[in-house]
């Protein structure tokens, strides 16, 4: 062969030694449809937000996000399961502060760390609610009445351990005095406030907003850092001389160990996600807040988020180590 | 019967008292006022073990030998031909069928069970329709003894496609893809 | 009346009636078929509700859930296996019927019973919903468990006979329910260092186990031939003579408010509503023998959940069973939320919904009618095709309810513990309903004592758990008067 021939050859070579690997990233993550888990059943609020977002995150993706629920040991068997996956990308998990909740109930072994954590999707502050009819008009009525009637007042939660028992108990420490926390399943505490069985309950503000509008239940306060939008005049329990912020957070994770490009892919899906007008157009039917987090902001919030269910939990009884 | 009793009594017998002791291991916190988690399956076994006791004292009364058959005239419950079939050697004590009974054979109930625990197993390790074509082959080449290898090879193809195109493809829906994959 | 007439307007749009019918045809086949569950249907339809417009939406839903609580009959009064939790105690008479060669009849008079009972929930759905929900709020955990305990009392009726073995097999599917978190601090109950056991038994599983596994395994170990021939295939349907119907009216009444009353409570559902119509039945019929009334029963009253369950869910947003849950979040994503706001704001959407329903409940009546002869002619497949797709199904029945490959091989171990209480004359019935009530029995007991801080008065504090008492002696007691009379018969 001639010399110049041989060296075309050879830079064709390198050449395609270099645009193979490189070809090969084209075909980027995700090549498939990708596993999101929902620790909740169907048709619950977390369910929903996690189809929602599946639908948008497609059209940023091209692959589809199928949403599987898991649920079940108070949300430690999906968490135990996502953990367990390869850390591919390809399975995906929504968090919220129950992963403390199932560590601290001694239903898991690991925290937060088993995961990497892509982002904080939004958060949803509770409400405290109360029949219509009922003395108390205003939260500190309220707190005031707990104040002076220790082990009465019963409060009803979704169930030993969750985040609204744990709102109920820091109310509680607020007050100094003892509070009966009575734990219920789905939907049923309301249920029971309505009936008269309780004073009052924790609820998410999309639970309750028909019967708020309605004038059948009136809501004390809120528990986020700002009003809710579809209850404007119901005050914030800082408004009303609480130092008190409690707010359930959703947020996205992988398994520990995902290649750092893949988690990178994901970190931006999910801004493009939250920051869309269709998210925050939803966002509004169900109550939540879009709240994007990433990174070491995250990192910190779900370290703080930490200390604070520990504390609670331990408070609570419901903390098993 | 009597005499199967007589064992079962004692057998649930047995349990309550293992289940008492795991009950014993369950932590015992609870809210105020509350039983706490113990209470109700301390209850449970209590009137289990009653009730074992009864049947145990039940087993030995001559006079109830006519209440089984009686009893078994009117329990045809489902399937209640293999507690017919297999619990006495003889056929059926006064059982009025229409048409005449058939048995199962206990060997292939035995092989049945296995085949169907394996099937659950493999699911698992190898994902659902890898796990369903020997599955479903087994049965009806195997066990059901479909005489033509043809037919079988068909009938798995069939119903494994079937089932494939109108849960996964249709419906979209998750079935596991195995563990020994990954 | 404007209203109304405007509301079958909305109804009879082409989309709805395409959602409807589309549901109806899923709801039917997944309820009949063993191992997939209206629950289940419900669920892989949802993506196809986002985006329809909402009353085609809720249509769609709403066509699976009653045609998926009708369908449940066809397979437990055929196979004796029951296609969905709520038509176990259908499979008690209807099987036996079918033994007798009335499948027939059987399943006439169970579509029958059905839509009579789905159709008078409707109606009382839009009548009286605001005043049932009321009421039902006033079951605080004391009355339910008054009327949890009276529903365990129906064992009695579904022991054919074998009473203590009976309540054994109660007590055995109790112990099992406490396996797992207990309901109310979350401790560990019974779970060997499983983290799959921390989620409980789940009964989905557990009951296709139970109910289909030994009829499969039967299946596969018996010979061909003697197999088709114990399965009548040559069943048409044959509704009931107006006679009958007269005799069952009664029954069928009585069922359906049953069933609207279950339905309302928020916490209990088809199941425990069904047994509570076979058990009445029962007791009407006084005799071991399997009856249309049995049939009538059990049927009427799960399908009158149906339209109950939707009293608190649409006058409160409170879900009054697990599929009405999800019905819940298909009108939250549609922006409607279910409550007072909505009969104000949305109330011709309200309206479009009872006028679908009413029409669903015909449609389930006309398309399951006719298609049992397709079902049947599916029995004609060789048996060994028909049960090994049956045990596929399962499998996939039982994964699916939580997408847990541990659910399977619970299914396999209630297979393994059915097998053996029939090998032993042991009633599989009351386990399924032990199951069922086992959770709601403790968490509302444990539950009124916390309310009331541990006064136990507060079991007999409202006449309603009261009357609840009184009907569970009244039951033991005709109970223990039939024995006699059986006795010295």
């Amino acid at each position: 062969m001639k010399p110049t021939t041989k060296r075309i050859i050879a830079l064709l070579l390198v050449v395609a030694a270099v645009a193979a690997p490189l070809a090969a990233q084209a075909k980027k993550y995700p090549t498939k449809a990708v596993e999101v888990t929902c620790l909740f059943g169907p048709g619950s609020a977390a369910d929903l937000i996690a189809r929602k977002f599946s639908d948008l995150a497609q059209g940023y993706l091209g692959q589809p996000l199928p949403v599987v629920n898991r649920t079940g040991g108070g949300q430690a068997i999906g968490y135990n399961y996502v953990k367990n996956q390869k850390p591919d990308g390809y399975n995906i998990i929504w968090t919220s502060n129950g992963i403390f909740t199932a560590y601290y109930q001694g239903n898991i072994d690991f925290k937060q760390e088993a995961f990497t954590h892509i982002a904080q999707v939004s958060y949803e502050p509770v409400s405290i609610a109360v029949k219509y009819d009922a003395p108390w008009k205003t939260i500190k009525e309220f707190m005031d009445y707990i104040k002076a009637n220790p082990g009465k007042v019963r409060i009803g939660n979704s169930g030993a351990g969750t985040f609204t028992h744990l709102t109920a108990a820091a109310l509680e420490n607020e007050t100094g005095s003892r509070v009966v926390h009575v734990p219920f399943g789905k939907g049923l505490a309301f249920a029971s406030l309505l009936g008269g069985q309780i004073e009052a309950t924790i609820q998410l503000p999309s639970e309750v907003e028909g019967q708020y509008k309605a004038k059948q239940v009136r809501i004390l306060a809120v528990t986020g850092a700002d009003r809710v939008e579809s209850m404007p005049d119901v005050p914030t329990l800082k408004e009303s001389g609480y130092p008190l912020e409690l707010i359930l957070w959703r947020g996205l994770a992988v398994p520990k160990g995902t290649p750092a490009d893949v988690v990178q892919i994901l970190v931006d899906t999910t801004r493009k996600v939250v920051e869309s007008e269709e998210f925050k157009a939803f966002a509004k039917t169900v109550a939540i807040i879009p709240s994007f987090k990433t990174g070491a902001e995250f990192q910190a919030f779900l370290e703080q988020d930490d200390k604070t269910n520990a504390l609670l939990m331990k408070q609570t009884g419901t903390s098993n180590r | 019967m009597k005499n199967a009793d007589r064992y079962v009594s004692i057998v649930l017998l047995g349990i309550a008292g293992l289940w008492t002791y795991l009950t014993y291991q369950i932590k015992a916190n609870s809210l105020p006022g509350a039983p706490g988690p113990r209470f109700f399956p301390l209850v449970i076994i209590a009137v289990l073990a009653l009730l074992a006791l009864a049947l145990f004292i039940g087993s030995f009364k001559k006079g109830a030998a006519s209440k089984p058959v009686a009893a078994k005239k009117q329990d045809t419950k489902m399937a209640d031909i293999v507690a017919s079939q297999a619990a006495s050697a003889a056929p059926r004590e006064g059982v009025c069928e229409e048409f005449e009974e058939p048995k199962p054979v206990p060997m292939k109930m035995l092989y049945s069970f296995i085949a169907i625990f394996l099937y659950a197993v493999l699911t698992g390790l190898i994902g659902f329709y890898v796990a369903t074509v020997p599955f479903v082959f087994v049965i009806i080449k195997l066990i059901m003894n479909t005489k033509s290898w043809p037919k079988s090879i068909i009938a798995t193809v069939v119903i494994t496609g079937a089932v494939y195109l109108i849960f996964t493809v249709f419906f979209k829906l998750s079935l596991p893809s195995g563990s020994l994959w990954y | 009346m404007e209203a109304i007439l405007q509301a079958f307007g909305a109804a009879l749009h082409l989309n709805v009636i395409l959602m409807m019918i589309l549901g109806a045809v899923v709801g039917i086949v997944f309820g009949a078929i063993p191992g997939l569950t209206y629950s289940m249907g419900i669920i892989l339809v949802l993506p196809l509700t986002f985006n329809l417009d909402p009353l085609a939406a809720i249509t769609l839903l709403l066509g699976v859930y009653v045609g998926g609580m009708t369908g449940g009959s066809v397979s437990a009064i055929i196979l004796g296996i029951p296609g969905t939790p709520s038509a176990a105690a259908t499979c008690l008479d209807g099987h036996r019927l079918a033994k007798q060669g009335k499948a027939g009849k059987a399943l006439g008079t169970a579509v029958f019973s059905a839509t009579i009972g789905g159709l008078i929930s409707v109606v009382i759905l839009v009548v009286v919903a605001p005043i049932i929900a009321k009421f039902a709020l006033k079951f605080g955990p004391a009355e339910i468990f008054a009327l949890v305990f009276f529903g365990f009392s129906a064992i009695a009726g579904i022991s054919s006979g074998k009473v203590i073995k009976g309540l054994i097999s109660g007590m055995i599917g109790l112990l099992v329910m406490t396996m797992g978190m207990d309901p109310v601090m979350g401790v560990k109950r019974y779970t060997f260092g499983s983290i799959n056991l921390l989620g409980g038994v789940d009964v989905l599983s557990f009951m296709i186990g139970m109910f289909a596994i030994p009829q499969i395994v039967e299946a596969f170990s018996t010979d061909e031939s003697a197999i088709k021939r114990k399965l009548d295939t040559n069943v048409s349907m044959s509704f009931p003579t107006l006679k009958e119907i007269k005799g069952l009216a009664g029954t069928i009444l009585k069922s359906a408010l049953i069933g609207v009353g279950i339905g309302a409570i928020p916490g209990t559902g088809g199941p425990i509503a069904a047994f509570l119509g076979y058990d009445q039945a029962k007791r009407k019929a006084c005799s071991d023998e399997p009856t249309l009334d049995c049939v009538a029963g059990p049927e009427a009253a799960h399908n009158g959940v149906t339209g109950g369950a939707l009293i608190p869910m649409l006058t409160l947003g409170i879900p009054g069973d697990p599929a009405t849950a999800i019905l819940l979040g298909a009108l939250l994503i549609h922006g409607l939320k279910p409550g007072p706001l909505l009969f104000q704001e949305n109330s011709d959407f309200v309206y479009g919904i009872y006028a679908t329903l009413f029409i669903i409940n015909l449609l389930v009546f006309s398309i399951q009618s006719f298609g049992i002869r397709f079902f049947v002619k599916v029995l004609d497949f060789k048996k060994s095709y028909l049960y090994t797709t049956i045990m596929v199904l399962c499998v996939i029945g039982a994964y699916s309810s939580h997408n847990n490959m541990f659910d399977v091989f619970t299914m396999f171990a209630a297979g393994l513990i059915g097998f053996f209480m029939q090998k032993f004359g042991f009633p599989v019935a009351p386990t399924i309903l032990a199951l069922v009530l086992g959770p709601t029995m403790e968490d509302s007991f444990r539950r009124a004592l916390i309310l009331s801080q541990g006064n136990f008065a507060t079991f007999v504090a409202s006449p309603i758990s009261i009357v609840f008492y009184a009907f569970t002696v009244f039951v033991l007691v005709s109970q223990v008067r039939r024995k006699k009379k059986n006795q010295k018969a």
